[in-house]
């Protein structure tokens, strides 16, 4: 169920806080069965059979949890029983989203037009998968407590989060749901969650998918671009993916609210970003804060404990040094975005959009250890239009490899880009108004608050371009009611024919 | 040493909130700002139920199988000997002056699209049976689709247009709560159709209503014959139960009731299947047509299409006269 539907527009979310609001006066058991029920009714409504995948993985994964538990204080057991679950885990994920896509790629590269099967990618598997490895992992630390079975499942299933994130650390979500907290709808809450929802379904249907079509319609022909239709396409697609997940962030985190449960925020503004690390603190920032916990931060300790073993120092000192930067940096850095990569999909182009953000924060940040302060240079590249278009830039062409069906396409269209086909000025004039929607969006994009500044969220409102932006912040007074309630209207005029969510693929 | 691959200076940015507001303005009760925020919605869908009931709105909805919705409930004492019912195929395929004109009977084609059948059910041909005597025959023509009773995926804009003018909102309701998807599509078609109708003129269906009205209740629609197939609707197996109960529901010793199965060009990919699929359930066996003969969906005939099917008619009722 799409949360841009019908279907859960006026029956499902409107069921599930009646729900909540009656089963409240009975106590906490009876308002998380609710949640979990409803959640998993939530993912059933895709299909039925699925539900069972997800069942099983909650099952074999709580059952590790109490094993783990059980083992604390026997550090060899609790690893072996760790390493059997991440293993399982990892196996279903290989099963179901890289070994028929691996199978495809050799028998397309050999030749051998075998007739082979094919499976669906569950839905949301990537992120309930994360999610349970984490609390896994963490329990074996002794950094997580052991849960109920009904508040596990409601952890993992919980619907605003369960298909495409945020990823939620069991630090920030257990509690919300722990002993001791009244269950019951809060009209401030709902008022602040409706708002946030109703500006996620904004950028997602009346934005993202104004860009789609362009976007699309530029990377489904990639042998043919001419340079001003790879910049219209790549622009646009950059817009359609910014407002499609960020708006979906926006309504999982809108939604939670209703139900009193705060979600971490997934996005702050990222094509703001001053740098590749600026901006990965900005993009997906749950994702990015999985990977620093569970990927790079264990690579880099790792790569500390090998350089101490050899008796060369870690200090900060060793960081200018080749080999310091190389094992304590880069190595890391590198293999993490390569993960990464491989995360968002079985393709060689994901793998190429991860190494090639592991190789920008890697030159980011050797030319943070490594600049000399006060350079022309330096100064040139500490310009915030320079460093913000120069980030943008380098995120733009690595998301023509994100978005490409192949990493030939991609190549087609990074070629396109620097002006190898024709350049195509008659493009411009052939292409409908629409086409150039995003001449209009970017300065908004890099001008305005973002959806927590503008429902005061966050202690301070960064100055834009225009101005303080205190004028677009949210209160609860009619101007605003009746501006959301009108936007409402506009996302019910587009919602016909509105698509389904990106991130849903990964 | 640096705290992961992005570890920005933005990055730990606090997530306080900022509760000055609340005496810095006048807010609203929060209850009253959600109320006020969802009533707008509200309000604007619920503006399709006068629009649709709207004595313009069949015009100006641009939808030619919404022309002429009333007409099967004004027939009062016209006493036809044949009486052609059934889905969009029937309306706009089986024309009763060539009928009649074939076999002497008088003939009324009080047939309605698809959707109104599903949405009303035979409201349409139980009315007629009420206001008139009881016909020597019921002639009910429908699509393969029609007959699968296959629900999935079907737009019902003409039928729940329908529901709202013939019932009560209360009535309506139920269909509307069953089918939210359907509803909230139906809502926008209708608001968007009377928005368009601001903006340009209706589409002209003068020529359409003119033969709709000369002929008795034939729908030739106002578009060119198709040169080749375009429908690739999946084929489902017809449910024989339902053509059944249907004929021993409106079946007498007065009435003969036919059901009968529309024609497909013969190019369509289901036509091997529809044939063998009807052949001990519909009184007719199928006819293939050339392309030509359809102007819509492979299923909507034009006029030499419609006349073709007709005499096709006439010629089964005629054997079905003799003694």
């Amino acid at each position: 169920m799409l949360f841009n539907s019908p279907e859960f527009l006026f029956c499902y979310l409107p069921i599930v806080l009646l729900g909540y609001a009656i089963l409240g006066k009975f106590g906490r058991a009876a308002v998380v069965s609710w949640l979990a029920f409803s959640s998993l009714a939530f993912y059933a409504y895709w299909r039925l059979e699925f539900v069972w995948l997800l069942v099983g993985s909650i099952t074999v994964n709580y059952a590790c949890s109490r094993v783990i538990w059980h083992f604390r204080g026997r550090s060899k057991s609790k690893l072996t029983v760790l390493t059997l679950a991440i293993t399982a885990n990892l196996a279903t994920l290989a099963f179901f989203k890289y070994l028929f896509p691996l199978i495809h790629f050799i028998d397309d590269t050999l030749g051998l037009q075998a007739q082979l099967a094919n499976v669906i990618l569950p839905l949301g598997i990537s992120f309930f998968t994360f999610t349970q490895i984490a609390y896994l992992v963490d329990l074996s630390q002794d950094t997580a407590d052991p849960q109920d079975l009904i508040s596990y499942v409601l952890f993992v299933t919980f619907f605003p989060h369960l298909i495409a994130g945020p990823i939620l650390h069991h630090r920030e979500i257990m509690p919300q749901f722990a002993k001791g907290r009244d269950f019951q709808l809060r009209w401030r809450d709902i008022a602040l969650g409706l708002s946030w929802f109703t500006l996620g379904l904004c950028k997602k249907v009346l934005l993202a998918d104004r860009f789609a079509p362009y976007a699309d319609s530029a990377f489904a022909h990639t042998a043919h671009l001419t340079m001003t239709g790879a910049w219209i396409g790549v622009l646009n697609y950059a817009l359609q993916l910014y407002f499609d997940f960020s708006g979906y962030s926006d309504m999982a985190i809108g939604l939670a609210r209703m139900f009193s449960i705060e979600f971490p925020f997934n996005f702050d503004s990222p094509y703001k970003a001053t740098s590749i690390i600026d901006f990965w603190s900005r993009w997906h920032m749950t994702l990015t804060r999985y990977l620093t916990l569970y990927l790079y931060n264990p690579f880099a300790m790792w790569a500390n404990r090998r350089r101490a073993a050899r008796g060369k120092p870690n200090s900060r000192k060793a960081l200018r040094t080749a080999g310091g930067f190389g094992s304590l940096v880069a190595f890391p850095t590198i293999t993490t975005m390569f993960l990464a990569g491989i995360w968002h999909g079985a393709g060689l182009q994901f793998i190429v959009f991860g190494v090639l953000h592991g190789i920008y924060l890697t030159v980011n940040h050797a030319w943070r250890i490594f600049r000399r302060e006060g350079s022309i240079l330096s100064r040139v590249i500490a310009r915030p239009g320079v460093c913000v278009g120069l980030t943008f830039l380098a995120v733009l062409i690595a998301q023509v490899f994100f978005r490409s069906a192949s990493t030939r396409n991609a190549l087609d269209v990074v070629a396109a880009l620097i002006g190898q086909h024709d350049i195509g000025f008659a493009e411009l004039r052939n292409q409908p108004p629409r086409a150039f929607l995003f001449v209009l969006a970017l300065p908004v994009i890099w001008g305005f608050p973002n959806t927590q500044e503008i429902l005061r969220q966050v202690s301070t409102v960064r100055p834009s371009i225009f101005g303080s932006g205190r004028l677009v912040l949210w209160r609860p007074n009619w101007f605003w009611a009746s501006s959301l309630g009108s936007l409402l209207v506009a996302v019910l005029w587009y919602m016909t024919d509105t698509s389904s969510f990106l991130y849903f693929q990964f | 040493m640096n705290d992961g691959p992005a570890d920005g200076s933005e990055n730990s940015r606090p997530a306080v909130k900022d509760d000055s507001f609340h005496s810095a303005t006048a807010p609203l009760r929060f209850h009253v700002y959600v109320f006020v925020m969802l009533i707008i919605p509200a309000l604007f869908l619920a503006s399709s139920i006068p629009i649709v009931r709207s004595a313009s709105f069949p015009w100006e909805s641009g939808d030619p199988f919404l022309l002429n919705p009333d007409y099967p409930f004004s027939l009062k004492h016209v006493n036809c000997d044949v009486v052609i019912y059934g889905d969009s195929t029937a309306l706009t395929g089986l024309d009763p002056t060539v009928v009649s004109r074939a076999t002497g009977l008088k003939t009324c084609n009080i047939a309605q699209s698809r959707s109104i059948v599903e949405i009303l059910g035979t409201l349409a041909l139980d009315t007629y049976l009420q206001n008139n005597a009881p016909p020597k025959f019921i002639v009910m023509q429908f699509a393969p689709e029609t007959l699968s009773r296959d629900k999935s995926n079907f737009f019902w804009p003409e039928g729940l247009t329908l529901l709202l003018r013939k019932r009560s909102v209360i009535e309506a309701l139920p269909t509307f709560i069953r089918h939210p998807a359907q509803a909230y599509d139906f809502a926008i078609w209708a608001i968007k159709a009377k928005v368009t109708s601001f903006i340009r003129p209706s589409a002209d269906f003068a020529s359409t209503q003119a033969i709709f009205r000369s002929r008795g209740g034939v729908l030739i629609l106002p578009k060119p014959p198709e040169t080749h197939c375009v429908n690739n609707i999946a084929y489902v197996q017809p449910s024989a139960d339902w053509v059944h109960r249907l004929k021993d529901r409106y079946s007498s010793d007065r009435t003969r009731v036919l059901i009968n199965v529309s024609p497909l060009p013969s190019c369509s990919p289901i036509a091997s299947l529809v044939a063998e699929g009807t052949r001990n359930v519909t009184d007719n066996p199928l006819s293939l047509y050339p392309i030509g003969f359809f102007c819509d969906l492979d299923r909507h005939l034009t006029l030499e299409g419609a006349e073709r099917a007709s005499l096709e008619l006439a010629a089964q009722l005629s054997a079905g006269t003799r003694p």
